[in-house]
């Protein structure tokens, strides 16, 4: 990080090449589209070039670029046409049907169409924290928020998905 | 951990455990051409600086030209208190405005400038120099005026980071905070009412502009 932030362009490749896979995935996975998460993919580390001097040494990177991620999620969430929300403002579960063939597509269709149920808090919640590795006390510190709170919105995601999902290991 | 909690995380495992798509060669190009663009950070601390510099600049010249009137105070150390308090929120509330952590920093700020206009309140001696109450809408020009150059640097400080309405909130009390000093040495009416009025309720007006405004101008980076 220090290097990235006196300029080095090798130290900017290194950090894209071990984190923007985990970055697009995740908001693939927010916005329910391959486009949209390649576009905010963009957007994120156009950010990261743009804000590396808001980057407090020492740290750890990757909360900082979740949070970054997350904002460009919501940020692309409120520039979606009305008309491609859900009545209840959920995320469309069609959108993502130019996803690559995966080695278990049925499982992360089904995954995926659930996690699009739930509202966005949750949402980000669970995505940061089962699948991208990140503690309670680091989501916390990306929402801005506390981790109390971090905490009852994955509590209550997960028991959303478990409804949702239990067909899945019941087949 | 629940038999169903535990075949949940199972499966979540395994779709997380699918592999991650491939970087994008586009967007590492755009971050490398804007890393050509400024090769060189910019510290946030520069735009804390212009901001506590446009906030002392308009407090210098406010004080240059309208002087200084005791009458609208009780005791001169109820108005240097409270004197001290609005200080207090006109540079820290610069500082915690733009500084990349410190939420608390923030609250703490929001609270300096509540605890400033009971202070400013409080050190009021009731003294009614007899004008006619719209008069009193001078004293609000005044201070918009006065919070004019202050809010514009700050608002185009934040827009270099993610819109934030608790950092627009601080960033209007800190702008706004000139004005009221300027008034609170100057202004000769210590009536409550007038203070109320067209004092301290314009302060909390800017400081909700500042949001709204700010909640309208695109961002430079979504950086927190």
């Amino acid at each position: 990080m220090e290097r990235f932030c006196a300029g080095d362009p090798r130290a900017l490749e290194q950090l894209f090449s071990r984190h923007a896979g985990a970055v697009r995935a995740f908001l693939t996975r927010m916005t329910g589209s391959a486009a949209q998460g390649d576009d905010l993919t963009q957007t994120t580390f156009l950010s990261v070039v743009r804000a590396r001097g808001r980057f407090h040494a020492g740290s750890r990177f990757k909360p900082w670029l979740f949070a970054i991620a997350a904002n460009a999620a919501r940020d692309g969430h409120r520039r979606l046409h009305g008309e491609e929300l859900t009545a209840t403002g959920e995320l469309p579960r069609d959108l993502a049907a130019d996803e690559v063939a995966l080695r278990d597509a049925g499982l992360e269709k089904a995954v995926r169409e659930a996690l699009a149920t739930l509202p966005e808090a949750q949402r980000s919640a669970i995505l940061m924290h089962r699948f991208h590795g990140l503690s309670f006390a680091e989501i916390a510190q990306v929402e801005g928020v506390t981790e109390s709170a971090v905490k009852v919105r994955a509590h209550r995601g997960y028991e959303k998905l478990r409804v949702l999902l239990e067909k899945v290991w019941k087949e | 951990m629940s038999a169903g909690q535990d075949k949940l995380l199972a499966v979540l495992d395994r779709a997380a455990a699918q592999p991650p798509p491939p970087a994008l060669p586009s967007a590492l190009a755009a971050a490398q051409a804007e890393l050509q663009r400024s090769p060189v950070a910019r510290g946030w601390w520069l735009d804390a600086l212009a901001i506590v510099g446009a906030n002392l600049l308009v407090c210098a010249v406010a004080a240059a030209v309208f002087g200084g009137n005791s009458q609208q105070h009780d005791s001169a150390e109820l108005r240097w208190a409270a004197a001290a308090l609005l200080v207090a929120v006109l540079l820290a509330g610069a500082v915690a405005a733009i500084a990349p952590r410190g939420r608390s920093a923030r609250l703490a700020v929001a609270a300096l400038a509540a605890l400033a206009g009971v202070s400013a309140a409080f050190a009021s001696s009731g003294f009614d120099p007899g004008l006619p109450f719209a008069r009193g809408i001078g004293c609000t020009a005044t201070e918009c005026v006065i919070a004019l150059l202050p809010l514009s640097v700050s608002l185009f400080a934040l827009t270099r980071f993610a819109a934030s309405a608790l950092r627009s909130a601080v960033v209007g009390l800190s702008a706004g905070a000139g004005g009221v000093l300027a008034l609170h040495l100057h202004c000769p009416n210590g009536t409550l009412s007038h203070l109320l009025i067209f004092h301290l309720l314009p302060w909390a007006a800017i400081a909700g502009l500042a949001v709204l405004v700010r909640g309208r101008l695109p961002s430079a980076s979504l950086a927190p």
